[in-house]
Order: structure tokens, then sequence, then C-alpha cells
């Protein structure tokens, strides 16, 4: 017996609902077998790559829409390679500690075959992480803000060796409903801030994300644009903050914050406020118009009952200078040897974090700037909200943070420096002297 | 007779104290003094976290007595471990006095004062630190402080005045230590003979010169015991110290054990964090070994 398929109109009607369950049925049932918190894929697909994100990176994240748009990313890419099983080891605890595990599984050779790496430990991974060259056009990595393709090459063998998925920078969040334009000299701030601060009650003038950060996101730029460096630009970031002119630069800088604190406009609470939540709190309890911090706070000051009353400009400068910017981020680096695997992890990252699309998608989701012009000129999230296109311009001509063997050191050293001219315990003088001498006897 | 042999070693073998021991002995050897012996070889190169060749030196150990920073890291950790100790063993003494003296009066509920206490002590220090910095923070979360300033108008800076912030890690490590302390006294305690406290009565001792008299002496090698443990704790203190302060403001909290931490996790400074490892290690030796001689020297004048 032969069953003849025969068209009807009426068929029509409930035609295409089934035409759509019969494609949408495989995917769904493939949904709910393949995408688990540690693996992505079939169980049995010959081909494993092994990626390890940052928790909050991962499609693991607590936070909805970053697990909604990473898990459909995952779910679309896994679909278009079923021979493809991907393992998912999430990064959490201690990031000095994860990084150290990191290299010493690098060494060992059982590495997994991507990582996310911060900018900061770029330098910390180039000799293990393998290039992307083979696998991107100039295009794609002309697309790449120019200071972010700078960090993400290796400057030795020139090789493009990381793919960076978004960018934070550091500069001033303001009450937009209380300032026009926004100062662009810390003199000017410092008036503006204490004023403001008198005039409605504020609790403070201007606070400032201290803790460990504070070298890191304020002191580069604001001793960069003062023509001084903290850091030599080389691989080691050799420190030269306590030589000649960069030395009375970087008092100059210290002893604006110490004005501050003598000033009453800041408080010397800034020391132990080290984490965005910290300040975040703050902004939410109205105790002041002006925040020195970075782009990555952005999110949480959305959420603030006033939230919306915040803006974002660059880093204001001593003297008015024009502001030299810095940026740093989170990026992929690729660890694997197998050529076919790298071709398959840069496919699966240009669909889940890298592209253009997937990019813009991810940072609405997150609250991250993307680091591609494409995203940011083409993606309305970033065209029409102004914070977000704030950020944007602040990154379009930073320069990558210090991130050499040696940076840390220094920015303990002046951690403690800032630390102990807020606390009024050394002048700006004693603080950087002492933190030359820490710098100087561990070199 | 030949066929007995391996029998009969096997027997002697199964009789010395030796072989019972191996196991044990191979697990210490692996686990524990292979990485110290390893960690001690390290504090004397140059080697680094991120790989590389290194080489045998005394630099290490040079730059260490030469950094002023270690001298006032070693310095913080001693006021640290002192306040700690002396403040555990006294309030951990009260405690184990009181919850003593409520058992033998047949006090309902000490079953559930005991376990509120120890509750303290079996969460773990990051927590602590965490649950303190929660509670104590100048920020809008920072709940005392915010009982505070409702009722002065002002907030007291628990964790941004550097000597204040030390004395607060330390109140913060005795409430997590001093249930540890009440057990073993109060272990301790149940050992003394209530027929020396029925005489000392009857002679018409009062309580103070009961406690003097009978309770301490009676106490003194458990109280040793403790005064051990406490203070390697106290020297030892990283997770609580990290979570509540990082070390700041300005160094003024940052003991020995975040220094090792820093030098070899941030600064890949495998050698030199080596070091300050050993130094550690030397400073909890050296404590253990001055109460074992006081402990002798008590129990040779008893």
């Amino acid at each position: 017996m032969t069953i003849r398929l025969i068209w009807h109109p009426a068929a029509r009607s409930w035609s295409a609902p089934m035409a759509a369950l019969a494609i949408a049925l495989p995917t769904a049932v493939f949904a709910q077998d393949v995408i688990t918190p540690e693996l992505i894929g079939r169980p049995d697909a010959p081909i494993t790559i092994t990626i390890q994100p940052r928790f909050a990176y991962s499609h693991q994240s607590n936070d909805e829409a970053r697990r909604a748009v990473l898990t459909e990313a995952f779910r679309d890419w896994s679909l278009r390679h079923p021979d493809v099983k991907i393992e998912v080891q999430v990064q959490q605890g201690d990031d000095a500690v994860i990084v150290a595990k990191r290299i010493q599984d690098a060494q060992a050779g059982r590495a997994a075959d991507v990582i996310m790496v911060e900018q900061v430990d770029y330098q910390t991974f180039y000799d293990f992480a393998k290039p992307f060259d083979p696998y991107i056009s100039a295009e794609t990595k002309a697309d790449f803000l120019p200071g972010v393709l700078k960090g993400m090459t290796d400057p030795e063998t020139g090789e493009v060796k990381y793919l960076q998925i978004n960018a934070y920078t550091y500069g001033l969040w303001y009450r937009n409903d209380l300032v026009d334009t926004p100062p662009a000299s810390l003199e000017e701030l410092g008036d503006l801030a204490e004023k403001l601060m008198k005039e409605n009650g504020f609790r403070y003038g201007v606070f400032v994300l201290g803790g460990q950060s504070v070298p890191r996101l304020s002191f580069y730029s604001q001793v960069a644009s003062l023509g001084g460096k903290i850091t030599e630009d080389d691989a080691d970031s050799t420190p030269v903050f306590g030589e000649g002119e960069n030395r009375e630069i970087l008092i100059r800088v210290l002893s604006w914050y110490k004005e501050m604190v003598d000033r009453g406009v800041m408080p010397k609470d800034v020391v132990n406020f080290a984490a965005t939540g910290d300040v975040v709190s703050r902004v939410a309890a109205g105790e002041m118009p002006f925040v020195i911090g970075g782009t990555f706070m952005g999110g949480g000051i959305a959420q603030t009952p006033d939230g919306a009353k915040w803006s974002f400009a660059p880093m204001p400068q001593l003297g008015g200078v024009a502001p030299v910017m810095h940026q740093s981020g989170w990026s992929w680096g690729m660890f694997t040897d197998d050529a076919e695997k790298q071709a398959l992890i840069t496919d699966l990252l240009m669909d889940t974090y890298i592209g253009p699309w997937p990019m813009a998608r991810w940072g609405e989701a997150g609250g991250y700037t993307p680091t591609r012009s494409s995203a940011l000129q083409h993606y309305s999230a970033f065209l029409s909200d102004t914070p977000a296109r704030s950020f944007g311009q602040a990154l379009a001509d930073a320069i990558p943070l210090a991130n050499g063997r040696h940076a840390a050191l220094t920015e303990t050293a002046l951690t403690n420096a800032f630390q102990q001219v807020v606390l009024g315990t050394m002048t700006p003088e004693e603080a950087v002297d002492e933190a030359w001498s820490t710098v100087q006897l561990e070199l | 007779m030949r066929q007995n042999r391996p029998a009969l070693l096997w027997a002697r073998l199964q009789e010395s104290p030796f072989f019972w021991l191996m196991p044990a002995a191979a697990f210490l050897l692996v686990f524990y003094t292979y990485p110290l012996l390893d960690v001690i070889r390290l504090s004397f190169t140059d080697a680094k976290l991120i790989g590389g060749d290194y080489a045998y030196t005394l630099r290490s150990y040079s730059r260490l007595f030469r950094d002023p920073a270690t001298l006032r890291s070693l310095q913080v950790t001693l006021i640290f471990a002192i306040g700690s100790v002396v403040l555990k063993l006294t309030l951990g003494m009260l405690l184990a006095l009181g919850l003593d003296a409520a058992v033998k009066r047949g006090l309902k509920g000490m079953v559930a004062v005991r376990t509120s206490i120890l509750a303290a002590w079996v969460i773990p220090g990051v927590i602590v630190g965490v649950i303190w910095k929660l509670l104590l923070s100048t920020s809008s979360y920072g709940m005392l402080n915010y009982w505070i300033e409702s009722a002065y108008g002002t907030s007291i800076p628990f964790l941004s005045e550097p000597q204040m912030a030390l004395m607060t890690a330390i109140l913060a490590n005795v409430w997590r230590g001093v249930a540890f302390t009440m057990i073993i006294l109060y272990a301790g305690l149940q050992k003394i003979p209530a027929e020396l406290y029925e005489a000392a009565v009857i002679d018409g001792a009062g309580a103070f010169a009961r406690f003097r008299h009978i309770t301490v002496p009676m106490l003194v090698p458990v109280i040793f015991i403790a005064l051990v443990l406490m203070t390697i704790s106290g020297v030892n203190t990283f997770d609580l110290i990290v979570a509540l302060t990082g070390g700041g403001p300005a160094r003024s909290t940052e003991v020995i054990a975040l220094s090792v931490y820093q030098q070899v996790f941030k600064f890949m400074n495998l050698g030199r964090g080596s070091a300050v490892a050993v130094l550690l290690l030397a400073i909890n030796l050296g404590m253990t070994l001055i109460y074992l001689f006081l402990l002798r020297l008590n129990r040779d004048r008893n």
C-alpha cells in the first residue's frame, strides 16, 4: 500500500505548527539533554573542548540575563557542531590563587583548552597562550579598540594572544541633576564637591573606590596625564615612580587626596572601601555628588534609587590637562596545541563572546563595555544609553594598564602610600619615598 | 626449620612497633615532611611561581631582614597573637568556670549555652571576617555603626583607623576561638577532684583563694596545651584577616601569613614567600619550645 501525501489548503492550519514542532522538538530535547552546568554538547561527541570561564561570566552565572544570553549562544553553537562537547570548569575563589593554579597547569601541560585571563595577567601567560592570528581576519583585529588590540598582542611576537571580551576604565561619576558639565580638573572637582556638599547636605563631597584599586585605576591616569610615569612601558613594568619628575608628579597627585581629606570633602574611610559594593551602597544612601570610580560600577549605580541621576566622565586631572585613560578587562586565552581545536575554539568564541553581535548582547546583559568598535557603534544599547556611550568614548583612546611582573609589587607599595597619606600618618613625600624604597628592596 | 624462618621473621616484624607505625610514618613523610623540607629548600632559592630556572641564594633571607615591612608584619603578628591568646585565655577561663559552676548547680539550658558558644568556633574564618565586616563597617550596611550613628550622630572607624582595625581583628579572632579555649579548660576542670575544694572550704578558703591555690595549679598542664595551640593558631591566622581588613589600612593588620600569600600569589616570588613561611615556622616552633620548657619547669618545681 502506498501512502500519498496530498496538499490541501485546509492542511495549512496544522501543517505549519507541526513542521515547527518537528524542528523544535529535537532542539528542545537537545537543549534539555546537553546544556548542563558542566557540559555543553552531546556527552558522546568525539571532540572535547575544555573551557574555564569566570563564574560570573559563564552560562552558570547567578544573573538571569547573562545566563540566558550565554546559554542561547552556546546552545546554538553546539547545534551546529554536534561532534563537539564543551566541558565547563568555572573559575571560583581568590583571583591570585586561580592565576597560580593556571600557571602550574600550563607548565605541566594540563591547562584547559581555553581560559579566561584578566588583562593584568596577560604578561604571565604570553609564553603559554597560542596565537589567534591564523583564525581571525585583519578586519576583525582592526575592529578592536586600539588600546585593547595593543594589550591583546604579544609585544615580542606581534601575535594576538588574547581576545578581550570587555573593557573598563576609571573616571568620574557625577550627579547630572546637580552638575551640568563635569569638572575637568581635580582642583575644580574639589571646589565643586565642597560647595555641593555644603549646599545640598551631602555627607561627603567626593568618594573614591579605595583599597588596592587606587594605584591601578587612579594614579596611572593622573600621573601619566601630567607627563609622568609610574612604571616603564617595558615587559617587566619596571617601577620608576620614585625618580625625578615622576616622584614630584606623584607627590602632587597624593597631595590632592590629602587636601580633600583635610578639607573634609573626602572621608578617611575610603582606605577600607575596596569593593564596588562598598561604594555603591554609599551612592544608594545618597551620601555624595561625586565618585572617582570605574565603568564597571555602572550596573550597580544604575540600580540605586537615583541611578538615572548619575553620569560618567573621563578622569579629571590636576590643572585640567587632557586625560590619559587606561583600560583593562577580561579576555579568553587559548592554550591547546591542537590546530583543529584552535579553529573550533575561535569559532566558538566568536559566536558566544567575541563576535560583534554576541559581544554586544553579552555586554548589554552583563552591563559591560564591548571592546569592538562595531559593537559600540551599531548596537542600540550602546548608542542610546548615556552611561554606556560615555564608557565607549572614555575607552576609545585608553591604553592598557601595566601588567609586567613588577606591576603588582608597585601597586601594593602605592596602595600603602595612598592609605598612609589619607590616614595622615605620613606626608605625601614620606609615603612616596617609603613606597620607592620598598620597591627597590624587592628589585 | 627453614620453612618456618619467614614466618618467624614475619612474627617478629609484627611485634615491632616500627612495623605498625610505618603507614602513619609514610603518610607524614609524603604529605608533611617532604613539603616542609621543600619549602625550606625553596626559601634558599630565587624561584618564581611562573617557573623558569632558579639559583640557590641567601638573598631571600637577607632581603627579609632588611625589609621594614617584614619587621612591621612581625610586630603586627605578635600583637595580634598575644592579644588573642590573653583574651581567649581570660574569657575562656571565665566561661569554663561559669559553665562548670552552672552544671554543678544543675541549671537548665547549659547545653544550649555551650552550643551557642561553640557555634562561633565552627564558622570558617572567612565567614567570621565577613560577618564582622558587615557588622562594623562605616558603610550604609554596617549594622553596629548604623545604630551608633543613629544614636550619637557619628560612626566609629572600627576598620578604617590602623590601631582600631588591629584591635577589631583581635576581637573577631577571640570571638571565633574562645569556645575552643573554653572546651579545653572545662575538660580540665572536670579532672580536678571535688575533695580538694571541699577541704579548702572546710579550711575557710574563699572563692578567689580556691581558684588561685587549687584551680590554677591543677589546670597548669591544660593551660600550657591551650597556650601552645592558641599561639600557633594566632600566629598563623590568615583567612579571617583577609576577609575582614585585607591587611589594611596601611598594612596595620598585615600579619606574617598574609605576607606569605602576597609574596607567593601576588608577586609570584616563590623563594621570598618560602623564606617568610620558614620565618613563620620558626616563630611557631620557638613559641612551642618556650611553652614546653615552662611546662617542664613547672613539673620539676612540683
